[in-house]
């Protein structure tokens, strides 16, 4: 009898599905991996399976009874054991401590039966010590849980599930921002939970990581299961490469790129082709050569966790220049730190001018605008009071520039006096640029325009994106769906856990196979 | 020497107050700012059941102790539906229907509430000032060693669980609901506790000395000390207990003083006066700590230094175990 049985699992968050019939099954002692582009479905299915979200239909069994209904401590009770994403340790209590609650077992059933020194309980402590021994955590035992490195953090999260031997332990994306030792190490430790009998299923970005220490792999996308098997057949399987890369770019131009598109758009896709060096679009004042951005030797760290590390990076007057990379490489917090919301080191100007130094409400004044991951229109306002919002010029300016924004997305023109919150994903995203074009930017950066947007829609928004670049703004746009960031962009960099591993003319990496090894994390 | 002894007094009984609310607030992190409004229910049912009743004293303890810990479980319950803010605008709230409670129902005495209230007394013998002050400082054992006990066990191992992560806590196997409960239940039946010794000391209770003002005040006096300790607890009650007297002198600017000593301490001492982490608590540490023999003393507190030496029964070398 299978440990796991997922068995037509559809969840849906008001209209959106995002797991749509899910079948898996896992035997006792098997390792397998969940992978699958941002947005797959795969914190989804997690949570589902940790007890934290509820299926909307369909049944999971454990050791063939139903726990479908369960709550995050009875599934702890019954067997399965999480880590979390972003590790959530204790980290007023030690390490010790920290192990011991979830060591505890019956001690926590009622408030009444943990009336008791925990420190009595030796056969408990004896247990955490062993767990501590195994998972390399003995030398910070004492230590209180926020002193940790992030290694260490993800160790004792690992250690805090595997107490109380669970048969099935949960591992969401367990390689996020430990780097490469790291990495190393805790592979090590995974690989060493073998010997315990316990099941693990492994939600992680690093693909190649990942397919490394299990025996099986379900590939996500959109909410659904799309290939599934030994890991060297996931690896090779093009739907895999295309559910990471976004839609090929070869079929994307060939397909969609037909006579209905505009002018524009026709002769972008000829001067790309031809193009090898960055190159500059018409009136953006620049002398020819000349950066408008230009950043060097940037680094971004969260705490002990390095999210950029030297990064150099131009965009030109009026390039359109992307940034692609999978899941976690560093892209939104490249974006963020341009536009001044995450704290960087190094050097960035734009025209010359420091930007570093100012905060980021400052640089819109300067010339940034900024499309921010997940649109964040504000949902409250209509239309054209979002765009209003954002203007920072003369109220006479400020009709023109509104003007401007309706002349070049018409449909937002039609629902100026709509809610924001009302519109649909494409439209918010298009009222998210028409907001920051309203601080009359000479550079717009973009965080993951895409994400959970329909093919068409995604069109559409590139189209306006290679408009806004002919018509002197610069953009600079982090995207993960590469295939369509590259079949429209000048100049692109390929970000590899927090380094630009690639750069060059956008038509000549939609061709390198290296872009393919970087997204699916083979180095 | 009678006026030291009111004051001193009053400080225990704040102290008591305190200590109990830190094992909500502190221990289990929940918001909490109703804490008056249990002093109001210890010292009503004290002052209703001995004046007009003529049950003993000591029965009316006992009484006061039950009700208000039945009031924290109900509050308890509420506490698992709400969260941060909202919670701590329903604790509020609880103030003032308490308060609107004891003012319109006749039981309680209306608006000019319970006087008259009879003295304790122990084999014959009525208390006096002293006899107050002395079973203040029992009442602040007990509850310092029902709270310091509750810090010591798997319970509060897991209410500090919950305070640091409440979804972790649970993925780790915590009934955060009567873990969360039993925190509300404990804190508020030491106010219970409390309120009976503070009705027959003030030998009257009006509806208002209960309210929202009082609750902040031991809010506050937990947070002055250093939240998640029995000694801040206990300090926070001295200090600021005390100090409206100590000020008499500019009695016109008593309250300035007050604000002012609590804004400033709150700015640059976020984790009170002698809090976990405070400056005092890391300077005492570096004072009076062996000096480290392996890395475990760098970050960890007392309780979690003994507890790595009971695990490990003697330190280890850094390294070990490790690959």
């Amino acid at each position: 009898m299978p440990l796991l049985e997922v068995t037509d699992v559809t969840v849906q968050f008001g209209g959106v599905k995002a797991l749509s019939k899910i079948n898996l099954s896992l035997e006792p002692g098997e390792f397998c991996a969940v992978i699958g582009p941002n947005g797959a479905g795969k914190t989804t299915l997690f949570n589902v399976l940790a007890g934290v979200i509820r299926p909307t239909s369909g049944s999971i069994r454990l050791d063939g009874e139903p726990v479908h209904h369960a709550k995050p401590a009875t599934m702890r009770h019954r067997g399965v054991a999480r880590t979390f994403q972003v590790s959530r340790v204790f980290e007023s209590l030690t390490v010790v401590e920290n192990v011991a609650i979830a060591a505890a077992g019956q001690r926590l059933l009622s408030p009444s039966r943990a009336l008791r020194r925990y420190r009595a309980d030796k056969d408990v402590l004896a247990r955490v010590d062993q767990l501590l021994l195994d998972t390399g955590l003995s030398h910070v035992a004492g230590t209180r849980a926020d002193a940790l490195n992030i290694g260490d953090v993800r160790r004792l999260d690992i250690a805090r599930a595997l107490a109380g031997d669970p048969k099935l332990l949960l591992l969401d994306e367990p390689a996020a921002g430990i780097g490469a030792d790291g990495m190393r190490s805790l592979g090590a430790l995974i690989t060493s939970l073998r010997g315990r009998g316990v099941s693990v299923l492994l939600v992680e970005h690093y693909v190649g990581w990942a397919l490394s220490l299990v025996d099986r792999a379900v590939v996500l996308d959109m909410g659904e299961i799309i290939a599934e098997g030994l890991p060297d057949s996931v690896r090779a399987d093009p739907q895999v490469i295309k559910a990471y890369l976004g839609s090929s770019g070869e079929e994307h131009s060939a397909d969609e790129n037909g006579p209905a598109q505009s002018e524009a758009n026709g002769e972008r896709v000829h001067v790309s082709e031809n193009v090898t060096t960055p190159r500059h679009f018409g009136s953006g004042g620049n002398e020819p050569g000349g950066a408008l951005l230009e950043i060097r030797d940037l680094a971004v760290n969260y705490g002990h966790v390095s999210a950029v590390h030297k990064v150099d990076l131009t965009v030109a007057a009026g390039e359109f220049v992307t940034v692609v990379g999978a899941n976690g490489a560093g892209k939104s917090s490249l974006i963020k730190a341009v536009m001044g919301l995450v704290p960087a080191a190094g050097r960035m100007t734009l025209d010359g001018r420091d930007l570093l130094a100012a905060p980021a409400h400052r640089r819109t004044a300067l010339g940034v605008g900024y499309v921010p991951e997940g649109r964040r229109v504000f949902s409250g306002l209509t239309v054209e009071e979002n765009l209003k919002v954002a203007a920072t010029a003369q109220p006479a300016v400020v009709s023109q520039l509104i003007d401007q924004v309706f002349e070049m997305f018409p449909s937002l023109a039609r629902r100026r006096n709509q809610f924001a919150g009302n519109l649909s994903g494409g439209e918010q995203s298009m009222l998210a640029m028409g907001r920051a074009m309203m601080v009359q930017p000479s550079l717009l950066v973009a965080d993951e325009i895409t994400l959970g947007l329909a093919p068409v829609v995604v069109d559409e928004l590139f189209e306006h994106l290679v408009r806004m670049a002919h018509s002197g703004v610069a953009v600079l746009l982090a995207e993960q769906n590469a295939a369509v960031a590259l079949a429209s962009a000048d100049r692109a960099y390929v970000m590899e856990v927090g380094t630009m591993t690639l750069s060059g003319a956008a038509t000549e990496l939609r061709r390198n196979q290296r872009v393919i090894d970087a997204y699916l994390q083979m180095a | 020497m009678s006026y030291f002894l009111v004051i001193a007094t009053t400080v225990v009984i704040y102290a008591v107050l305190s200590v109990g609310l830190n094992i909500a607030v502190g221990y289990a992190g929940q918001p909490h700012l109703a804490q008056g409004a249990f002093l109001g229910i210890g010292a009503y049912m004290v002052a209703v059941f001995s004046t007009r009743y003529g049950l003993s004293f000591w029965l009316c303890v006992l009484i006061a102790i039950v009700v208000t810990a039945l009031s924290g479980f109900v509050l308890g319950v509420i506490s698992l539906r709400l969260r941060d803010d909202f919670l701590a605008i329903v604790t509020i709230g609880l103030n003032f229907v308490v308060v609107a409670i004891f003012q319109y129902v006749p039981w309680f005495g209306g608006a000019t509430g319970v006087y008259a209230i009879p003295l304790p007394s122990i084999g014959g013998h009525e208390f006096g000032n002293p006899e107050f002050l002395l079973l203040g400082l029992v009442m602040l054992a007990i509850s310092v060693a029902v709270s310091g006990y509750i810090s010591r066990t798997w319970l509060g191992l897991g209410l500090a669980s919950i305070r640091d992560d409440e979804l972790a806590s649970a993925s780790s196997g915590t009934p955060v609901a009567s873990f969360k409960i039993a925190a509300f239940v404990v804190a508020s039946a030491i106010a219970g506790m409390a309120g009976a010794l503070y009705a027959p000391f003030l030998s009257a209770v009006t509806p208002t000395s209960f309210g929202f003002t009082e609750s902040i005040v031991m809010l506050a006096m937990v947070m002055f000390g250093g939240v998640g300790t029995i000694r801040g607890a206990i300090l926070g009650a001295i200090v600021l207990g005390a100090l409206p007297e100590a000020f008499r002198f500019v009695s016109d600017y008593r309250l300035l003083i007050f604000g002012a000593i609590l804004v400033l301490v709150l700015r640059f001492q976020p984790h009170g006066i002698i809090g976990t982490d405070s400056a005092a608590a890391n300077a005492w540490k570096r004072l009076f700590s062996r000096p480290p023999k392996t890395e475990y003393d760098a970050s960890c507190n007392d309780a979690a230094s003994a507890m790595s030496v009971a695990v490990h029964g003697e330190p280890e070398q850094p390294g070990d175990g490790k690959d």
